[in-house]
């Protein structure tokens, strides 16, 4: 193998050549720079295989021809490989990005970048403290030298400010290093660390603390931790991106591991400085990352935050144990892939705002590699960060330290929120001025490379990774899961049109659950069908759109492939990674409408908090095991056992949109696109119930504080019932009203859960099949009228009943069976909602309900008669039925419904006999046709034809009442005198229900709505408060960090 | 002999400390940033003394060639361009 | 003694130094601060590794190889402190040019005037 001191060899060699090159060779020296930089790449590479491999072992190179402490010695084992590989990667192709900028600066430039990654590389291999010092200084100097050459009055500005901080760092570094070598003896960090312990004078020891203390500032300093950074954040805003890119994927990298190196000598009673700088810098710098409009200030705020929390987890070394590089590494690789990539991206356009990358929709790749370096940086699957931050969570929980847990969770969710807001503006906003990001593409294609390969860097991490924690700690490899796949194969697939793609959507969920429907029990055997059967159906409407749909299906078949693979699920990892797979593909699905930038970041902030939560749950109820099945929720040790409750259940209630937790539905799913809302409101919402089935049968009834939580369960739902109902009976806007309508349907199912009887979740499963049908009937309904009339309000509608018949009739069936009216599946419903309430003794919260039944009611009828009957509009003589493939699966579920009311044994026999093994008393008995209860009797076949009988006589006679009736013509009206001014007043269906809105509007204050937007604002304001630290003056920062050294001495306490 | 030499160290770095002084605030001098440069390489120079007094003869020549030496050379190379830049500018 | 008063030296230096850097205002002068607290490092090092009653750690011919290692000071910190005073020439040479670029782009050398960037 060759030695790793060519690495140093090479760089320094190629960079004194570049110096003397005559003048004629002068072209050379560009090649002659990546041709160095490719070799120590190849060196780290060859390196990282053999000792991953086994076929090399780690090894101490010695130079001077002897060993310390009379020598340096460099070392090369798998960390050093892998940290030397990253740096030198994003060397080399920053070098490829900066190819114009180095020519023009000429040889000094590429000379001075190529002993800037040697010395970079030199801080990882070291073993001396005083060559570490040495190597600083040169990336010191190098870096200085670097954006002293981009010779912007902003970027000289902000160099001068590094190297004003940077002198006061290393005065205090080498103080420290003169009195530690004082004390011990040696420079050597392996010698150091063995010679600490044997310090017997306690004089002699006290002195090393305090020369411990001032390396270990000066070394962590160079981290940039909250408040002393504001010296390097103005270089990632001023110099140039390719060489911002190396400053937070090198730099960061190599000082941590410097950082890493120190902590060997001072042992375990430094973790807790370490940790508590490091968690500090996560929230702070994520917090002030908030307000920031200037896309590469934010990255580097972003970037001093990532390598706050490595920090962090490096401080938690105590507890790790073997993890600590497992879980350090997967962030630490994920922050430098992810950043570098973003930095190269940000390069190739033109507008510093945030809302200028609106440009990089032109294309879909760099979309693509967008949300790729974003889910990096969140922690989602399948990528390193999220199984690092699984570990890391559950080493938190298991030996207590929930605070932490706690700030660890809260900055990733911000993150998670600035980077989604982002986004956000890049789908939706306008492009700023001229389009000439296609031309960029074209003509600087060695700008777009470096940033290609960060993606595949990207996806292949997440392989490794996968494969790491499979072997190494019995997790999954996700990137294998099948379902997954399939999603992914959508992006490969993308070019094709968008019926093929359809057909291969729908044809791969009915092959799934054939494939797999033996797999199933009674209970997961309803959900699985929704998923892949219903989602099949409903997938059927999207035949309707022409086209190509680039992105459309990826994101559908992810959210299908996170809830398939929900439901398989056996341990707590496979659980919650499915939850945050189908968490993103519907955030994804739902961002495609047209006005939906605000609703989509809301649901994807509520669904991330909610999944956090749920991972606290689990984590703590794994109290440090390493596997974790769901079953055994159930043994969860007394002290916890209710925490864990609360928090899942408080994880699946944002999914289900509880009261307190609902302000994301109405926007999310009215503004989704026609084929998407029955998805998202007929299928998503039930992941959510069914996260809760798993937990309350494994947990069942729980006390906090002597407070039972079911009842409390109960009563939020009751409440989120009521209130999504009344909300509802209020809206103009159709698709608005049936998303609060299914939050009230929700409250609906959340009842009959609580009730933990036999009863309750029969009804809470009838409520699933019920709701899935007609909530998704009723949205292609109404979806096809807005398509056809090109409004959602319904004022603006009415008459349709002659022109749109189908969607009429699948409305009508829809409100019935919603209403629970017989003789459809509703009331088959209702019969059996009332007997678990008989058969429970919860009776104020029933009276709740109750209420919120015939307010169900009021909405249902406005949505049909304000559409279809009265008078029809001018602008609407036209309008034709709506489109065939919208239709169609409408009919579907019409004759699902009825045959439903009339056989529901089909579905509910088997949940019965399935639910007996957990609910032993009050089951129905099913004889025949006929259903019996302890309370009563239901026979739907009599019910059907008695309701068949009774309507056909009352229409008999409508019929022949009306024989002498006078038709009048639709304008022979009459106005009192009056005349109105807005042209909606006149139209009975505006503001429909204004005398109920007068006696109980005042439940539907949007309190909620205003307490989260607090929440938001606050947060904000935090951020905006932090931001004044950073005045723009480096003798300020220079300061801070002085200020910081104390602060922490006294922290410390020595 | 003992005593004399603690005596010269001592007086040695008083002056040290005295020349420090004015190189960093310019209190005694007036407002010239060249005094300022001057009283720099000034402690350079008692600097490199100080390190013959305590056995490090190679650290001396070092610090006196490079401390009062080139350090000083390069200040005042610079301090020339920005005053021949402010004669042509503003 | 000696050694003592070097190193209480050096430290006041230091500070001299720091304290100059946090509040001049004219770029140069911070440099020259800089410069003096470099000093100030550089006798601090000296200074540590001194031993009394010893000799510089040359060998020749009135320090044999044979008995150098009981009369001789320990040669590190000189090592040590001869990498310092180059690195630290180099970065003063690098503030320099800063100083100097900064001034071509605002005629001014007040650093006050460079706070553009923040927040």
């Amino acid at each position: 193998m060759t030695s790793p001191l060519y690495i140093i060899a090479v760089a320094l060699a190629a960079a004194f050549l570049l110096g003397l090159l005559r003048e004629q060779w002068r072209s050379l020296a560009y090649p002659v720079t990546l041709a160095a930089l490719a070799f120590m790449s190849w060196l780290s590479a060859s390196w990282l295989w053999a000792l991953a491999s086994g076929s090399a072992s780690p090894v101490d190179i010695y130079t001077a021809g002897t060993a310390p402490p009379f020598a340096i010695n460099l070392r090369m084992a798998l960390p050093e490989a892998v940290l030397t590989l990253l740096i030198n990667l994003t060397g080399l192709f920053s070098a490829l990005y900066l190819k114009s900028a180095l020519l023009a600066r000429g040889r000094r430039g590429m000379a001075v970048l190529l002993v800037a990654i040697m010395a970079l590389s030199g801080i990882v291999l070291t073993r001396d403290i005083f060559n570490l010092f040495v190597f600083l200084e040169l990336v010191v100097i190098a870096t200085g030298g670097l954006v002293l050459l981009s010779d912007h009055a902003h970027a000289l500005s902000a160099g001068f400010k590094y190297l004003v901080v940077s002198q006061v760092i290393s005065i205090l570094l080498l103080i420290g290093i003169i009195f530690a070598y004082h004390a011990t003896g040696t420079l050597n960090i392996d010698g150091m660390a063995e010679a600490v312990p044997g310090l017997q004078n306690a004089g002699a020891s006290q002195a090393f603390e305090l020369a411990f203390f001032l390396m270990f500032i000066a070394l962590v300093a160079e981290l940039k931790p909250f408040p002393a950074n504001g010296w390097a954040l103005d270089i990632y805003e001023a110099a140039h991106p390719a060489f911002s890119a190396i400053f937070s994927a090198g730099a960061g990298t190599a000082a941590l591991y410097a950082v890493d190196k120190l902590l060997l000598i001072g042992g375990p009673a430094w973790l807790d400085m370490a940790t508590g700088v490091g968690i500090v810098t996560f929230v702070a710098g994520n917090l002030l990352a908030l307000p920031q409009s200037n896309d590469r200030r934010l990255l580097g705020y972003s970037s001093v935050a990532q390598i706050g929390l490595i920090l962090a987890v490096l401080g938690q070394r105590d507890i790790l144990g073997e993890d600590t590089y497992f879980i350090a590494g997967g962030l630490l690789l994920s922050h430098a892939v992810a950043k570098a990539g973003l930095f190269w991206l940000s390069g190739l356009l033109a507008g510093r705002q945030l809302v200028d990358w609106a440009d990089l929709r032109e294309r879909p790749m760099p979309v693509f590699a967008f949300v790729t370096f974003a889910a990096m940086l969140s922690g989602l699957p399948p990528f390193p960060g999220f199984y690092a931050k699984w570990e890391l969570v559950h080493h938190l929980a298991g030996s207590g330290r929930l605070v932490l847990l706690a700030l660890v969770l809260f900055g990733a969710l911000i993150e998670a929120g600035y980077l989604f807001r982002w986004f956000g503006y890049i789908l939706k906003r306008e492009p700023p001025g001229e389009a000439d990001f296609c031309r960029v593409i074209f003509d600087k294609p060695h700008r777009v490379l470096p940033v290609m390969v960060a993606v595949a860097a990207g996806w292949a991490l997440a392989f490794v990774w996968g494969e790491l924690a499979s072997s190494l700690l019995g997790r999954s490899n996700l990137l294998l899961a099948l379902p997954l796949l399939f999603a992914l194969s959508f992006l490969l697939l993308d070019w094709l049109p968008a019926w093929v793609k359809n057909s291969l959507a729908i044809a791969g969920l009915v092959a799934f659950f054939a494939a797999t429907w033996t797999d199933y029990d009674a209970l997961r055997m309803i959900f699985a069908i929704i998923f892949t059967l219903g989602g099949a159906l409903t997938l059927l409407a999207s035949y309707h759109v022409h086209g190509r749909r680039v992105g459309f299906y990826p994101a559908a078949m992810l959210m299908f492939a996170g809830m398939v693979m929900l439901i398989r699920a056996d341990t707590s990892f496979d659980f919650f990674a499915a939850w945050e797979l189908l968490t993103v593909g519907s955030y994804f699905l739902i961002l495609r409408g047209k006005h939906s930038e605000p609703h989509a970041l809301s649901y994807i902030l509520f669904s991330l908090g909610g999944a956090f939560l749920i991972m606290a749950g689990f984590a703590i109820a794994a109290q440090g095991a390493p596997q974790f099945a769901l079953a055994s929720l159930a043994h969860v040790a007394a002290p916890f056992a209710p925490w864990v409750f609360l928090l899942l259940a408080i994880g699946f209630m944002t999914k289900t949109a509880a009261i307190g937790l609902h302000i994301w539905l109405p926007g999310a799913h009215a503004e989704a696109e026609t084929d998407v809302s029955p998805m998202v409101s007929g299928i998503l919402l039930k992941a959510g119930l069914y996260g809760l089935m798993v937990l309350l049968l494994a947990m069942g009834k729980q006390q906090l504080y002597g407070i039972e939580l079911t009842h409390v369960l109960l009563w939020v739902a009751a409440l989120t019932a009521l209130l999504g109902n009344l909300m509802a009976v209020f809206q103009e806007d159709a698709k608005r009203l049936l998303a609060y309508s299914s939050i009230g349907q929700m409250g609906y199912a959340l009842f009959g859960l609580a009730l933990m009887n036999h009863l309750g979740w029969l009804m809470a499963l009838v409520f699933v099949i019920n709701h899935y049908i007609y909530k998704a009937m009723l949205f292609l309904a109404v979806g096809g009228v807005a398509k056809r009339t090109g409004t959602r309000e319904m004022y603006r509608m009415g008459g349709l009943i002659r022109l749109m018949p189908l969607s009429f009739i699948a409305v009508l069936v829809g409100i019935i069976a919603v209403s629970g009216v017989p003789p459809l599946s509703g009331f088959g419903g209702r019969w059996v909602f009332y007997n678990a309430i008989l058969a429970s003794d919860y009776r104020l919260p029933m009276v709740v309900l109750f209420l919120a039944g015939p307010i169900a009611f009021l909405y249902l009828f406005r949505l049909i008669y304000t559409i279809f009957l009265g008078q029809l509009k001018d602008e609407l003589r036209r309008v034709k039925e709506a489109p065939f493939w919208i239709v169609l699966p409408q009919m579907i579920y019409v004759a699902l419904l009825i045959a439903f009311a009339v056989v529901p044994g089909l579905a509910l026999h088997r949940v019965d006999t399935y639910l007996n093994q957990f609910f032993p008393e009050g089951g129905l008995s099913w004889a025949g046709g006929e259903i019996t209860s302890n309370y009563g009797y239901w026979n739907p076949v009599a019910i059907m034809i008695i309701v068949g009988v009774i309507f056909c006589t009352v229409f008999a006679w409508l019929l022949f009442v009306n024989r002498r009736a006078q038709p009048v013509k639709q304008f022979n009206i009459v106005f009192s005198a009056e005349r109105p001014f807005r042209p909606e007043t006149t139209h009975f269906a505006w503001n429909f229900f204004a005398p109920y809105r007068k006696a109980l509007g005042f439940l539907t204050q949007p309190l909620v709505t205003i307490f989260w937007t607090t929440v938001t604002d606050l947060l904000h304001t935090a951020g905006d408060l932090g931001r004044r630290l950073y005045n723009g003056n480096g003798q300020t920062y220079a300061f801070h960090f002085l200020a910081f050294v104390v602060i922490v001495f006294f922290l410390v306490g020595l | 002999m003992n005593i004399l030499m603690t005596a010269m160290t001592g007086l040695l770095c008083l002056a040290m400390l005295g020349s420090a002084w004015v190189a960093v605030t310019g209190k005694g001098s007036g407002q010239r940033v060249s005094i300022a440069i001057l009283a720099s390489g000034l402690v350079s120079l008692f600097a490199s003394v100080l390190f013959l007094i305590l056995a490090a003869p190679d650290v001396a020549m070092t610090e006196a060639a490079i401390g009062s030496g080139l350090t000083t050379f390069l200040f005042f190379f610079v301090l020339s361009r920005v005053r021949a830049g402010r004669q042509d500018g503003s | 003694m000696i050694a003592q008063l070097s190193i209480a030296t050096g430290f006041l230096l230091i500070l001299i130094g720091l304290y100059g850097a946090l509040i001049q205002r004219n770029i140069l002068r911070m440099i020259v601060a800089f410069t003096v607290a470099d000093t100030g490092v550089n006798i601090v090092i000296v200074a540590v590794g001194f031993m009394a009653g010893r000799t510089a750690p040359i060998l020749d011919a009135a320090v044999p190889v044979a008995d150098a290692a009981a009369r001789i000071i320990d040669p590190l910190p000189q090592a040590l402190v001869l990498t310092a005073i180059v690195i630290g020439l180099g970065t003063t040479a690098l503030m320099l040019a800063y100083a100097f670029k900064l001034y071509e782009k605002r005629r001014t050398l007040d650093i006050d005037k460079f706070t553009d960037l923040r927040g």
